[in-house]
């Protein structure tokens, strides 16, 4: 998994950028995804801003929700090793402006703390003092798209992205042409993700799940298919 | 466990249960659990986005920076229609400002990321040697990308070998189509796993004899209602 393997490469102290651009309705298939991939990154000694550009702004919220349902290490301190920056309003305007100067669209993290007495935006100022942006977002197509122009395209900072299942598709193709990392997708991407990094958790439990009930889903396609084919050149005429 | 989170655990519960039983039939469980999550999250939405201009516009504002202020004043232009129709055109004004930004700030990233990169990362050698996965996957694109361009290409009456064509860019955008629809199912059945989550572990799981007996007593009620309105139209 290319996205793993990027992060896992980053030298210890590394500033990542997760961003939460979810809401309440993608929770049930991102949330899992976000705290491993957060597990993951405080794991890995590295820096993590949080941060959500996505208009219902609910993702601040679940990033401090996410905080308290993870066992976040004893050493792992909130404004040393990870901070919350909080929803910044202006989508693609927004992200533009926030990887020129982020001081320019926020000097707050969300709990309303100054940059000044967070020590670790001492030394970030830009998109340049970030290694890898993780943007893990649920509207269609739409910000993964944003980041891709006003960042990779802009800076060449790498880019992976985790969507919702709906988005994944259409997203595939800049896989392919290098502007994403990886992509991971849905609870699948997260189960993945907490097997190759080893934090096992809900998303990998609920794959046995997942398997059944499309076992389920094509045992009734192909059952249907069979009805219908019966019917069709069984002469029924219903 | 604290009393927060068993009490955390029950809403949950009871919200996905509500949701669910929609599955029966509408009923006022539903509404109530549709209703809390609209007026919530609308609630949650004015709370944020009042809270956003006024961290980001109207402090700074406040604190000198002039053309942060000139854009809240300019934001709040939305709003003069509602003092009556003449005053209409003033939204115009946010609205064309909010446009030309959007463009500006997107359109030319957006020709190079969405169609130059996209095209040359199209662009592949059809052959690679020693790969013969890799040759069969650049085949593959090259015939889905051209029969799929094809298939929009009006101007020519797609007849004979054209039509052949056509008709094979039909069949990739229905593979494509297809494979959209198993991502979207798999989205779903998370969508369905991880609140049953909340639902089959306690807390959660407390509500279960509740909801069985609230089901089974809507069952028995509506059983007695058709019973009832059979006996009537036999008398």
């Amino acid at each position: 998994m290319n996205i793993y393997d990027d992060l896992n490469s980053l030298p210890p102290g590394s500033v990542v950028l997760q961003t939460i651009d979810i809401g309440w309705v993608s929770w049930p298939e991102l949330g899992d995804t976000s705290k491993a991939i957060f597990k993951f990154l405080l794991s890995k000694n590295l820096k993590v801003l949080i941060v959500d550009f996505e208009t219902t702004a609910q993702g601040t919220t679940l990033a401090e929700i996410m905080f308290t349902q993870i066992q976040i290490p004893a050493d792992k301190k909130y404004g040393v090793d990870y901070v919350n920056l909080g929803y910044i309003p202006g989508e693609e305007a927004a992200i533009a402006a926030f990887a020129k100067n982020i001081r320019a669209v926020t000097t707050k993290d969300a709990r309303g703390t100054p940059f000044d007495q967070l020590p670790i935006m001492n030394n970030v100022n830009s998109i340049k003092d970030i290694s890898f942006v993780m943007a893990i977002c649920m509207s269609a197509g739409l910000y993964p798209e944003f980041y891709i122009r006003q960042i990779q395209l802009q800076y060449g900072t790498p880019l992976g992205a985790a969507v919702i299942s709906s988005m994944a598709p259409p997203l595939k193709p800049y896989v392919d042409a290098g502007q994403l990392v990886g992509l991971m997708n849905s609870q699948r991407g997260g189960a993945e993700f907490e097997l190759v990094s080893g934090f096992l958790g809900l998303a990998t439990a609920s794959m046995d799940s997942q398997s059944l009930a499309h076992a389920f889903v094509i045992i009734a396609v192909i059952a249907a298919n069979i009805l219908f084919l019966g019917r069709k050149f069984g002469g029924s005429k219903k | 466990m604290t009393p927060i989170d068993i009490a955390a655990g029950l809403v949950s519960a009871a919200l996905a249960l509500m949701a669910w039983s929609l599955l029966y039939k509408e009923n006022g469980f539903y509404r109530l659990g549709e209703n809390l999550l609209v007026g919530g999250t609308i609630g949650y939405g004015v709370v944020l986005g009042l809270k956003a201009v006024w961290s980001h516009g109207v402090v700074p504002a406040m604190q000198g920076d002039l053309w942060l202020g000139l854009a809240v004043v300019v934001g709040l232009l939305f709003f003069v229609r509602f003092f009556g129709r003449k005053y209409v055109w003033y939204s115009r004004i946010p609205l064309a400002v909010l446009l030309g930004v959007g463009f500006g700030v997107s359109l030319n990233a957006m020709i190079q990321a969405q169609i130059t990169v996209q095209l040359i990362a199209t662009m592949k050698s059809l052959f690679v040697g020693g790969n013969i996965l890799e040759t069969i996957n650049n085949i593959v694109i090259f015939v889905g990308v051209v029969t799929t361009m094809f298939y929009f290409v009006y101007s020519i009456e797609h007849k004979g070998p054209l039509n052949t064509v056509s008709k094979i860019g039909r069949y990739v955008m229905m593979v494509a189509f297809g494979g959209s629809f198993g991502f979207n199912l798999l989205g779903r059945i998370a969508m369905l796993v991880s609140p049953m989550q909340a639902v089959v572990v306690p807390p959660g799981a407390y509500l279960i004899p509740v909801a069985l007996a609230i089901m089974g007593y809507v069952l028995w009620r509506d059983l007695q209602k058709r019973r009832a309105a059979e006996t009537k139209a036999a008398t």
